[in-house]
């Protein structure tokens, strides 16, 4: 009888540690690819990362990978020699992240990444513009062109204080970065009226500084208020603020909200808002729907004669999500439709109509975690 | 606004921690919980951004 009832307690003491365990597994293991389609751009990002937690110390390093494909389409109103082409270009980026207990309420945070490839599809679009006409396979090439060889790396140093136990959290966070791009042309006259083909800053270095305040204002609401400013060569600087609040409505429901601005001077504008509504209906079993809104009012232009500068842009996102965590796995699922919608173009920008046509996209993201 | 974000967070006690404590109430950096997307960083040039310093986009644009 004593033995059976061991057993049982036994028993029930591993099921339990099974289900619950009392300190959480050191390992954790992560895959997230995404990707993001309209009818003539496919873009994805993939990424797996690894995180270990060893007495005071959290480390984690991730891997990533990224590619555009694109059907190029020159706009000939303006390119004459322009021809269309199938792009596929990729990127390919590393990042670590180191988090060290300096003392109870005290948290060390330095880190560093490094990329080689082009940072989006609109500088892989440009920059295929710039070939066709600085360097076409029917004419010789224009001195002064060269190939571009995108990259670059950045690191951070900060501090976590929590000034509240549990429920007060402030970050500050040195950031800099260095990048070689891939850099803009324009059609010139040196002193003497000879065509000269002018070339945009190639290496480019960002400073910035970013505080954060993360606080438990209630048993049921939790906020965060993100700033940073950065500048970066030539310009002037950029301000970006994000608040997020997130909300237990219920034992089943939470709201997730955010919403922000970015300025950069002389006029530069960007405003950002969305919210994320979860259920439980089953235990570890989340449904979700998304709804997001972004506007701008145009990329800076500083150019002579023609720019790639992005007209005003207004962007929806509305989606949804499954998220299901089974012992110490867990797998997300998230659909969406995105629509991007550019102000007319300008006459300075001709040469890019179809880089800022208008689109539908659908983004589909997969993400799953393994703890052990 | 300074208060508020420095001190005003709320005496919590055992039952609301667990509210607050859920992972879908943390900020977290775990791709599960993470409710935004890699790729609407290139869509979206004036999202803000967490974490270090991003590569920059522009050359003659600004």
């Amino acid at each position: 009888m004593i033995r059976t009832l061991g057993v049982l307690l036994l028993g029930g003491v591993i099921a339990m540690a099974e289900e619950v365990p009392l300190f959480p597994p050191p390992f954790t293991l992560e895959f997230d690819p995404e990707a993001i389609w309209a009818s003539d751009i496919l873009l994805s990002e993939s990424r797996v990362r690894f995180e270990h937690q060893i007495g005071d110390v959290n480390w984690d390093a991730s891997f990533s990978y990224t590619s555009f494909d694109m059907d190029y389409r020159p706009f000939t109103e303006f390119d004459f020699f322009g021809f269309e082409e199938d792009l596929d270009e990729d990127r390919f980026g590393g990042q670590a992240n180191l988090r060290y207990g300096l003392a109870d309420q005290l948290t060390l945070l330095v880190g560093g990444g490094a990329y080689d490839g082009y940072p989006d599809y609109r500088r892989v679009w440009i920059a295929n513009r710039y070939r066709q006409k600085y360097d076409h396979p029917d004419f010789p090439t224009i001195p002064g062109y060269e190939d571009p060889d995108p990259k670059g790396w950045s690191a951070y140093a900060g501090v976590r204080w929590e000034y509240l136990p549990l429920a007060g959290f402030a970050d500050v966070k040195l950031n800099y970065a260095a990048d070689q791009t891939a850099p803009g042309y324009e059609d010139s006259q040196d002193a003497a009226g000879n065509y000269l083909l002018l070339r945009g800053r190639e290496h480019l270095q960002t400073k910035g500084v970013g505080v954060s305040s993360e606080n438990v204002l209630t048993s049921w609401l939790r906020s965060l208020n993100e700033f940073s400013v950065s500048e970066t060569s030539e310009r002037d600087p950029r301000f970006s603020y994000q608040g997020s609040v997130n909300v237990a409505l219920g034992p089943a429901w939470t709201l997730r909200g955010y919403g922000g601005i970015t300025t950069e001077a002389p006029r530069f504008d960007a405003s950002f808002f969305g919210a994320t509504l979860e259920w439980e209906p089953l235990r570890d079993f989340f449904v979700g729907v998304t709804g997001r809104y972004y506007e701008d009012n145009g990329e800076i232009e500083d150019s002579l004669l023609t720019s790639s500068a992005a007209p005003p842009l207004r962007s929806w996102e509305l989606g949804g999500g499954l998220r299901y965590v089974w012992q110490r796995s867990a797998i997300k699922l998230y659909v969406a439709s995105v629509r991007t919608d550019y102000d007319p173009i300008r006459i300075g920008t001709a040469e890019f109509t179809y880089l800022y046509s208008d689109r539908n996209w659908v983004l589909a993201q997969i993400a799953y975690s393994w703890q052990f | 606004m300074a208060s508020v974000l420095l001190t005003g967070c709320a005496s919590v006690d055992d039952q609301g921690q667990r509210a607050v404590t859920r992972p879908n109430m943390q900020f977290s950096r775990s791709a599960i919980y993470t409710y935004s997307s890699k790729l609407m960083l290139q869509l979206q040039p004036g999202l803000a951004i967490s974490g270090g310093a991003q590569p920059s986009t522009c050359a003659l644009c600004r």
